[in-house]
């Protein structure tokens, strides 16, 4: 346990760790202090001036953020004197905003909205001539710049200074005219260049993908996890009308800090963005028709069932979550056993030493666990496809994989086509591969299922709907269920906590789990199940920024 | 008429020599300091009760004494020689005129604090002391007095010019480090203090160029000849910066504490004409708050009589303004230079310094409105003592004191919608 202090704040003795910050003890005392450039993952700045608090026996007002807590210190932190020095800050803030909140993204989750409504005046004794500055300002190629909303806390650039350490933003000019900038040919162009919209206080950084698409108070947040590789960064998914409309990353000192990257936090585009089946569709001959449900999940299972584990097998992705590989798990085991399945890797780059994994699955972990070691170096899935190409495998089930962007898969597509043993389940399939399927039927997407990954350092977490697929796509669990039902094992479910049930009293690594104990910031397996336990052994906190050398000057 | 010291060599005809220099008795402290211990000598500052001249006045000794004792890092030793504070060319003068009495301050104090580097940050107008500072530098070190093995001993110093680029907040002492360290010239948090944690994250002690050309003297004489000149807790010679409706602006060294109206009389030679009156005095460059000429009787240019008066000693920088002066012009003059050069790294200071300029300039204008003057006031309550550092201060005080105690002048402005003074030359 690290030493205490005990320090009175608005009357209240608040017990806290020697060495933090007035600004954090207030925080645990219940009463942060307005602020704009404080940040908790960024170095101090001190330059917004917001969080000022009086400390007894001290004659000038403290920024919060900047002073250390001490023994017996005595703060206020909304007395008169603090409540005007306060107002000054905002009104100062006020004077030169455009206040073009109409037309202003961040309108709704502004804090010089939130603040002006709770610290500042009514009126406005300002009269001469605002600042004016170039209000779109392309800064890189996801970030938009509107100066003239900038307040200068420069969280930005300490973003880019000491978490990406890639140092493309700086602020130029001097005093009134200061402004954020980069560097003549020098873009905002990094991996997590998103994270400077989210913790811009105002609307000075807004999203080209997402400024001008939807009012914030119309979106509902949805905690979920990312699915754009194995660090599984905790986000919100903002939803509104059955539409994604942004990824945030949503706080998990566990796992990703306050940050995400880039392409997780597009990642909810592809769904959009890639052609969707309305329904399950069934080949027949050279013409694709539409079938029922209930006739496509038969044939899938008839004919499994037909070619038995010697001609039949299964391809299933590694992000697929724990509740679907559970049913798949049921399907090799119980329905027919010994079927095989195959989950192909897939990895792309380098793991970058921050957010970023090499492997682009989000349940390599969980796959694992279920007892589907990843095919690592793509053995398996070469001689599975081999197979399929000599004719030696009849029959494919494609669950969430796209085979044609497989090395080498074109003869094994072609034989397949050939012997209408292509079966596909998965929210799209490529059209390569979509052209050879005898049977598909469409599933859910990220963002529309609900669900548990397992992220590479072991930690379980839900991954949830926030649309509901416009075709009616079920989840690929549900679609499994009808197929292993159908060969007669008892596998119907009512939702997938229930399949999480199942599995957790079925597979050890899995025992306590459930919905209830992964809560909103997961549960790292082998911890007893604890929900909210803290680091357990082994356990690393997220890093906190890209590896590289420390303290990149100030532009 | 007082023994001069600081500007002793000032007027001999090849001051900027290090042979006339020498001949003069110069290097001599220099010599008898690398022979002490450097504790010996701070003690010596410390007791002489030398306080620090770029304008806040702290105990030159004692900032000193907070150099960490068993620190593996090296030292530094920072001049402060951008000179920027309008209505101050002292430090100017002493470089550009006696550069080697500047050098042997900076290597005696540099040895006092056990620094082997000494950086001089100079205002980037200042071509000619650059170059005079320059030129002495490379004659002081052909002669063995910088660099290593200084006069044969062990003591080692280096120094270092380095010309800013401009702006007036690289003259606080943080604001500084940043811009020698290559970086934008933003005043840095403290705690740390330079001591702990100054240039290059490195103990560093950062004095004014005319504080440091005291220590010579100190060294020479002693501490208790030093405590004799000026006044108690204000000892020593300060150099005046006289400039404005005056016969004879320019630098006077006088005992710290003479007699303002001496000063201004005496030694500036009165008002310019006889038929113009006193009208205020700025006594410490242009962030100090302003005195009436009523206030200007019996007032001792010290830091302690100064701030008793509501008022401050600063540079030194005494801006005499006769009753052709209007008021409000020339508070709209200070603000603009103070908007232009708020460096913007805090709110309070970065808006309000140019809004409280915007206002005044309007008012000068005719465009006043009632209630003005009140939201000026307020304005600076606002940027005061809730900034990084003191700029913010600097630009508001002088602002208030000129509103509070000229507030007639004001307000005709705002009725009259123009300025009530008549025209004068």
């Amino acid at each position: 346990m690290a030493e205490t202090i005990r320090l009175t704040i608005d009357g209240r003795v608040v017990e806290v760790e020697k060495g933090i910050s007035v600004i954090e003890a207030a925080r645990k005392a219940g009463v942060m202090p307005p602020h704009y450039c404080y940040h908790a993952g960024l170095s101090v700045a001190g330059n917004c001036r917001m969080c000022l608090v009086e400390i007894e026996k001290m004659p000038k007002l403290f920024t919060s953020c900047t002073t250390q807590a001490a023994e017996g210190m005595v703060v206020f932190t909304g007395n008169d004197k603090v409540k005007k020095g306060v107002a000054g800050v905002e009104e100062f803030l006020l004077a030169n905003h455009p206040l073009d909140c109409p037309i202003c993204d961040q309108a709704g989750e502004c804090r010089l909205q939130e603040y002006s409504f709770k610290h500042g005046n009514a009126g406005s004794r300002f009269r001469e001539h605002r600042m004016n500055f170039k209000k779109d300002v392309e800064v890189g190629p996801h970030v938009v710049l509107d100066s003239e909303r900038c307040i200068m806390c420069t969280r930005c650039v300490r973003f880019s200074d000491e978490v990406t350490k890639t140092g493309e933003l700086g602020v130029f000019q001097r005093g009134l005219h200061n402004e954020i900038g980069i560097f003549p040919g020098r873009p905002l162009d990094n991996a997590y260049s998103g994270n400077v919209v989210d913790i811009c206080p105002v609307g000075a950084l807004t999203l080209k993908e997402f400024r001008f698409t939807k009012r914030v108070w119309f979106i509902r947040d949805v905690p979920s996890v990312c699915g754009a590789c194995a660090t599984g960064c905790n986000v919100n998914l903002g939803t509104s009308e059955n539409r994604i409309y942004r990824l945030t990353p949503r706080e998990n000192q566990k796992v990703n800090g306050w940050w995400m990257c880039d392409e997780g936090r597009l990642s909810y585009r592809q769904p959009m963005e890639t052609p969707r089946v309305a329904g399950p569709e069934a080949r027949a001959g050279s013409s694709v028709a539409a079938i029922r449900l209930p006739d496509a999940a038969a044939r899938i299972a008839d004919r499994l069932k037909a070619e038995g584990s010697h001609r039949a097998a299964v391809v299933a992705s590694a992000n697929l979550t724990v509740e679907d590989l559970w049913l798949v798990r049921r399907l090799a085991s119980e329905a027919i056993p010994s079927l095989r399945v195959v989950v192909p890797e897939r990895v792309r780059g380098e793991d970058d030493g921050f957010l970023i994994r090499a492997d682009r699955t989000a349940n390599r972990k969980g796959a694992a666990l279920i007892g589907f070691g990843i095919d690592e170096g793509g053995a398996s899935t070469r001689s599975l496809l081999a197979d399929a190409a000599s004719g030696k495998l009849t029959t494919l089930l494609v669950l969430g994989e796209d085979l044609a962007t497989l090395p080498d898969s074109g003869a094994a597509l072609e034989a397949l086509e050939k012997s209408g043993g292509l079966m596909i389940v998965g929210p799209f399939a490529g059209a390569a591969m979509a052209a050879s399927a005898a049977v598909r039927i469409p599933a859910a997407a990220y963002g529309e299922f609900e669900g548990t990954y397992v992220n590479f350092k072991g930690r379980a977490q839900r991954v949830r709907r926030g649309i509901t697929p416009g075709a009616a796509a079920l989840s690929c669990w549900q679609i499994l269920s009808l197929i292993v039902e159908r060969l007669g094992v008892k596998a119907a479910y009512a939702s997938a906590a229930e399949v999480l049930r199942d599995l957790a009293a079925s597979v050890p690594a899995f025992r306590g789990v459930s919905w209830t104990a992964l809560g909103a910031s997961g549960l790292h397996l082998g911890s007893g199940a604890q929900p909210g336990a803290g680091f357990i052994e082994g356990e690393s906190p997220a890093p906190r920024g890209l590896p590289g050398k420390e303290g990149v000057a100030h532009g | 008429m007082l023994e001069k010291l600081l500007l002793r060599n000032v007027g001999v005809p090849g001051s900027t020599s290090l042979a006339v220099y020498e001949q003069r008795g110069g290097y001599q402290s220099l010599r008898k300091a690398l022979n002490l211990p450097p504790e010996s000598i701070a003690e010596e500052v410390k007791k002489s009760g030398l306080r620090g001249r770029g304008g806040a006045g702290f105990p030159t000794g004692l900032k000193w004494s907070f150099m960490p004792k068993d620190s593996p890092k090296p030292r530094y030793l920072v001049v402060n020689a951008d000179e920027s504070e309008p209505g101050t060319f002292k430090d100017r003068l002493l470089m550009e005129a006696d550069p080697h009495l500047c050098l042997e301050g900076f290597l005696i104090s540099a040895h006092a604090i056990r620094a082997k580097k000494v950086f001089v940050y100079i205002r980037g107008e200042f071509v000619k002391s650059y170059r005079v500072l320059h030129g002495a530098i490379e004659e002081a070190r052909a002669k063995g007095y910088v660099g290593k093995r200084i006069l044969g001993t062990d003591a080692e110093i280096e120094i270092i010019l380095h010309r800013g680029a401009g702006a007036y907040i690289c003259g606080e002492e943080t604001a500084l480090m940043e811009s020698l360290e290559g970086k934008r010239g933003y005043p840095r948090l403290k705690p740390p203090f330079p001591a702990v944690s100054g240039l290059y994250g490195c103990p560093t002690t950062i004095n004014n160029v005319e504080t440091l050309a005291n220590v010579p003297f100190i060294v020479e004489r002693g501490a208790d000849w030093y405590l004799k000149i000026g006044r108690e807790k204000n000892s020593g010679p300060k150099l005046y910066c006289l400039s404005g409706h005056l016969k004879k602006p320019g630098v006077y060294e006088a005992p710290l504490g003479v007699d303002l109206m001496t000063l201004v009389n005496e030694m500036g030679g009165g008002l310019w004409r006889g038929d113009r009156k006193l009208k205020a005095i700025i006594p410490g460059g242009a962030s100090s708050p302003v005195l009436t000429a009523d206030e200007c009787r019996d007032v001792p240019m010290d830091f302690d009589s100064l701030a008793a008066r509501k008022t401050m000693l600063g540079s030194a920088g005494v801006m005499v303004l006769d009753d052709s002066v209007c008021m409000v012009r020339a508070l709209e003059r200070i603000l603009r230079f103070f908007a232009h050069e708020s460096c913007g790294q805090c709110t309070p200071c970065r808006v309000g310094s140019s809004w409280i300029h915007s206002i005044v300039k309007r008012v000068e204008a005719g465009a006043g409105q009632a209630g003005d003057c009140e939201t000026l006031l307020d304005v600076c309550d606002n940027m005061i003592g809730k900034t990084i550092c003191v700029f913010a201060d600097a630009a508001a005080l002088p602002a208030m004191s000129f509103i509070n105690k000229f507030r007639g002048e004001f307000d005709d402005h705002i009725r009259q919608r123009r300025c009530a003074l008549p025209e004068k030359a």
